[in-house]
């Protein structure tokens, strides 16, 4: 037996050493990303075509692929009013909350990184927002948004304004969210401009300290186009992450998801609705695909604009 | 152009003292060098004149302004660091254009100050490149550059030739030299490198421990070097320390040390009179010990048995023990020595220098 093995692999290292040296690389270089290969395709593209294929069908939970429908589901999509709220919810909760938390985030950073004292400690409690899970945040902060008694309008008491029901009005809910997801996700962007910006060597500061920047110059010219790389990577995570938002929603509004007349509906919240409260599982797979498509093109649309002014060392 | 005034600085880092009491007087258009070991100082020292650091005690002043309390921007003077600190995401161009930019200048000045600046670099046909697409020799020219383009009353220079290999370092030495002649403003040139400072410098201060031990020419450092510290520091290899005993016997003046007794040239005699009775330590420049044979008196010679031998092609450099003192000596090329061998080595008397055995500082 051990010596069938032994003949079998000097037979293999026989013909390996026939190989041409460029195939044998080649063969190699595959062999080495096959298991990635494996697993990408087992985790992410195969279930990707099993969603696509399913949203091209009509069915029921006893029979998926029932009858081929085509288009049909992504034409109702389209006309359907609660996917579009959603999807604009998304949107509007994007396009603010993304750029609020990177501004907030960076200059936290900035700050942080001049004054080196006690750094570790702010580092640490920024962080804590993000590790803290959601569903146990979201019990204090349904009391700091409580109308009568809550933190925030107490606050807000001060300067003026009054008597804000957060949770239970259509135009306060989204922006509920929005707040609770910028207090969330600061700290971890703090953490990664902080990484980014203790990349950049100290002395370019000096040398343009005495090339006679101000503070604001030194920022313009060294830090932003030097932290580019990390605000670029900060800003693809992010709007990714901003278009799955889910767990948020979910907790904030327990008793009727999606929050006052769906005020805060988004697109994950529909999703899970529709597939599992619904189980219209043809039609949640049309939707999606939808959002997969929405997050692609923005990914590809971000690469386009971005990456290319970006100095990467 | 401008003075530079250092008077009683000091600075701190907590307990440490990484400059202590130190006061310098650089003329306006001199080329004045800080030599030191590592950790001496230096570095603190020109940080703190151009603003990076914050001054503990004692106060700059640049061209008569006490400058303590302003920000590097305000003080006009530029600096070459160490490793350059060229800004990896511009061009050489944007990079030494930058300081003309800040100050909003004019583009059609900016272009004619920036190509003058490369002109005089030889550097025209690099300006679109990023550091990183440049070789050593040139990123210390940007660097440069940039120092020379915005025609500052001070030059700051840190090391700006140790990244360089040694042939290089020797090219852009004389163009340093020759840049300074030509543009006459005051320099500050900080090195660990004895030759850089003998050749660049009109005068040199010796920094060691955060303490200025010496400021003089490169001459005189060499020729009257103010304690021991100077005197094993300047000169390669190091000059020899020998303990003796300055003694009076019949109206004239010896040394006397372990196998040696040497009588000291009547010129010197009334300097060191002063000192009978006391316990010295010798010093003799390698280059002043000569071959002698045995026949002559031994009392004059030293004897040593050759350790190491080196030879450098237009001299031989011999290593050996006298005792417990390591000996060096320069001998001419022609010298049939072999290691092992054992020689006579015979000092110029007139060319002896002498240290008080207790604190090091030159007698007389
Ligand atoms: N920021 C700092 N914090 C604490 N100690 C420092 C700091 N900068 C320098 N020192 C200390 O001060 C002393 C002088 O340092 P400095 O850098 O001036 O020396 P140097 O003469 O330039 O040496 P080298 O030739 O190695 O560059 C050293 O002991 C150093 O460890
Ligand atoms: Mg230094």
């Amino acid at each position: 037996m051990g010596n069938i093995v032994f003949l079998a692999l000097r037979l293999l290292r026989l013909v390996w050493a026939r190989i041409p040296e460029k195939i044998r690389e080649a063969l190699l270089g595959y062999g080495l990303l096959f298991p990635v290969l494996l697993i990408l395709g087992a985790f992410v593209f195969w279930p990707l075509l099993e969603d696509l294929a399913l949203s091209l069908f009509h069915g029921n939970l006893g029979n998926l692929f029932k009858e081929f429908a085509g288009v049909a589901n992504y034409k109702d999509l389209l006309d359907d009013p609660v996917f579009r709220k959603a999807i604009t919810n998304t949107a509007i909760y994007a396009a603010v909350s993304v750029p609020i938390t990177m501004m907030l985030a960076l200059s936290l950073a900035v700050l942080l990184n001049s004054k080196i004292r006690l750094q570790g400690f702010f580092q640490t409690s920024f962080f804590l927002s993000y590790i803290t899970p959601t569903i146990a945040a979201v019990v204090v902060w349904r009391w700091i948004y409580e109308r009568d008694h809550g933190l925030l309008n107490y606050y807000l008491g001060l300067i003026g304004v009054h008597g804000i029901d957060w949770l239970n009005s259509p135009e306060f809910a989204l922006p509920a969210v929005i707040i609770f997801s910028i207090w969330k996700y600061v700290g971890y962007q703090v953490v990664l401009f902080l990484a980014g910006l203790q990349h950049i060597d100290k002395q370019l500061y000096e040398a343009s300290q005495v090339d006679g920047a101000s503070a604001w110059a030194r920022f313009r010219d060294i830090t932003w186009p030097l932290l580019a790389p990390t605000t670029f990577f900060v800003l693809l995570v992010s709007v990714i992450e901003a278009f799955k938002v889910f767990d948020v929603v979910y907790a904030l509004f327990p008793s009727r998801p999606g929050g006052p007349l769906r005020s805060a509906l988004t697109a994950i919240v529909y999703l899970f609705q529709t597939a599992f409260e619904g189980f219209r599982l043809n039609y949640a797979a049309a939707a999606a695909f939808v959002i997969f498509v929405i997050i692609f093109i923005l990914t590809i649309l971000q690469r386009r604009v971005f990456e290319r002014r970006i100095y990467y060392e | 152009m401008a003075q530079v005034l250092v008077r009683n600085v000091s600075k701190h880092f907590g307990s440490l003292g990484a400059v202590n009491n130190v006061t310098l007087e650089i003329q306006d258009g001199e080329f004045f060098v800080l030599v030191g070991p590592s950790g001496s100082g230096k570095t603190t020292l020109l940080r703190m004149i151009a603003g990076l650091e914050e001054i503990t005690e004692g106060e700059i002043l640049i061209g008569e302004r006490l400058v303590n309390d302003l920000p590097p921007a305000e003080r006009d003077v530029a600096m070459v660091f160490q490793n350059y600190a060229l800004y990896p995401h511009m061009s050489a161009y944007e990079n030494i254009a930058y300081s003309l930019k800040l100050r909003r200048l004019s583009k059609k000045e900016i272009e004619r100050r920036v190509q003058s600046t490369a002109q005089l670099l030889g550097i025209k046909d690099k300006l679109k490149k990023r550091p990183k697409e440049l070789s050593g020799g040139e990123r210390q020219r940007v660097a440069l550059g940039r120092a020379i383009v915005r025609e500052p009353q001070v030059f700051l220079y840190d090391e700006p030739l140790s990244n360089l290999d040694a042939r290089l370092r020797v090219h852009m030495r004389a163009e340093l030299q020759a840049l300074q002649r030509r543009l006459k403003t005051t320099t500050v040139y900080v090195t660990h490198d004895q030759v850089e400072a003998m050749t660049l410098g009109h005068r040199v201060a010796v920094m060691h421990e955060g303490q200025v031990q010496q400021v003089d020419t490169p001459q005189n450092l060499y020729a009257k070097p103010a304690n021991t510290f100077v005197a094993t520091f300047i000169g390669s290899p190091p000059m020899n320390l020998l303990p003796g005993k300055l003694q009076e016997q019949e109206g004239r003046l010896y040394v006397v040390g372990e196998g040696f007794d040497w009588e000291i040239d009547s010129a010197r005699v009334s300097q060191l009179h002063a000192h009978i009775g006391r316990s010295v330590l010798v010093g003799l420049r390698p280059e002043d010990l000569l071959l002698s044979d045995k026949a002559s008196n031994h009392r004059s010679s030293l004897n040593i048995q050759i350790r190491v031998l080196e030879r450098l092609g237009d001299m031989v450099i011999v290593y050996g023990d006298h005792g417990e003192c390591e000996l060096t000596a320069k001998l001419s090329p022609h010298t049939s020595v072999e290691v092992d061998q054992s020689v006579w080595l015979e000092p110029r008397i007139e060319r002896l220098h002498f240290f008080d055995a207790i604190n090091g500082q030159a007698l007389g």
